[in-house]
């Protein structure tokens, strides 16, 4: 059984379009090979409609592709993709000039310094809204260690930020300067 | 547990939501810091060998992450996607299988 690309399937694509290119940025680093994963995504998965299952979570299956083919490419490129001088979290300066007094330099930076499994599974429970059930059918886990994984992440983030030094992460270390001074 | 907030306050796919106050939140609850720890025991049942980060710097972490995601869910999506969604329209299935 074929679905057709109807108005509203079509609707659905675009709209699962920001969430996953806000996962694909934050797990690549790079905006340009973000966006080449997200049209991968969606063609894929266009062309595998039959095996979506109408009425489960579009978005989860979305993001299942969209791991799956980050991870194949990552294994093709691994030696590109290592960030030993951390230029991951140099490629990341997307965020739009809106006059924003937060900078997340240095959250992404630490973010950058964790292991790709723990930040996925980090990124899908934590800021993409899925559910632990969910983030381990994404990532074909198991439950407990996807919960092991985002924890790990969690407590090596506090370390790496110092979360319990200093009273705000928000500020970058500037600003945090100028509000301590 | 702490997850199931961001269930409520994190739904995919919704481009231009914010999520709570950004900034504010972070410098705010400083002060509760200390009173947020005693609270995280209720879900330790399950990690017994991972040690559990306190709540209060699980909350500053997830407001942190949440709020440099929402800015990139804010981004206009490209043109790209809405062209080729758009070409899909056009030719119907065939172009997945040829």
């Amino acid at each position: 059984m074929t679905l057709e690309p109807e108005p509203e399937l079509r609707e659905a694509l675009l709209a699962a379009v920001p969430s996953l290119r806000a996962f694909a940025i934050s797990l690549s680093g790079q905006v340009d090979r973000a966006d080449d994963l997200v049209q991968d995504t969606l063609l894929r998965a266009l062309s595998n409609l039959h095996r979506f299952e109408p009425g489960t979570n579009l978005n989860a299956w979305l993001f299942t592709i969209l791991r799956n083919l980050f991870h194949s490419e990552y294994r093709k490129r691994r030696r590109e993709v290592e960030d030993p001088d951390g230029s991951y979290a140099g490629r990341l300066k997307v965020q739009p000039e809106q006059g924003s007094h937060l900078d997340f330099e240095d959250f992404r930076s630490a973010l950058s310094q964790l292991p790709s499994d723990q930040r996925e599974a980090l990124l899908l429970v934590g800021a993409s809204g899925f559910s632990y059930e969910e983030t381990a059918n994404i990532c074909g886990c198991a439950v407990g260690t996807i919960k092991s994984r985002v924890n790990r992440a969690r407590q090596r983030l506090a370390s790496l930020l110092n979360v319990d030094d200093i009273d705000d992460l928000g500020p970058d270390s500037m600003t945090r300067a100028a509000l301590q001074g | 547990m702490l997850e199931n907030e961001y269930m409520d306050t994190a739904k995919v796919g919704y481009p231009g939501q914010t999520r709570g106050g950004k900034g504010t939140n972070m410098t705010v609850d400083k002060g509760n810091k200390l009173a947020r720890v005693s609270l995280d025991n209720g879900s330790g049942e399950k990690l017994a060998t991972d040690p559990k980060l306190d709540s209060g710097s699980q909350k500053r972490i997830g407001d942190q992450l949440r709020a440099m995601y929402d800015e990139l869910m804010q981004q206009p999506v490209p043109d790209r996607f809405r062209e080729l969604l758009d070409q899909l329209d056009k030719n119907g299935q065939k172009g997945g299988s040829q």
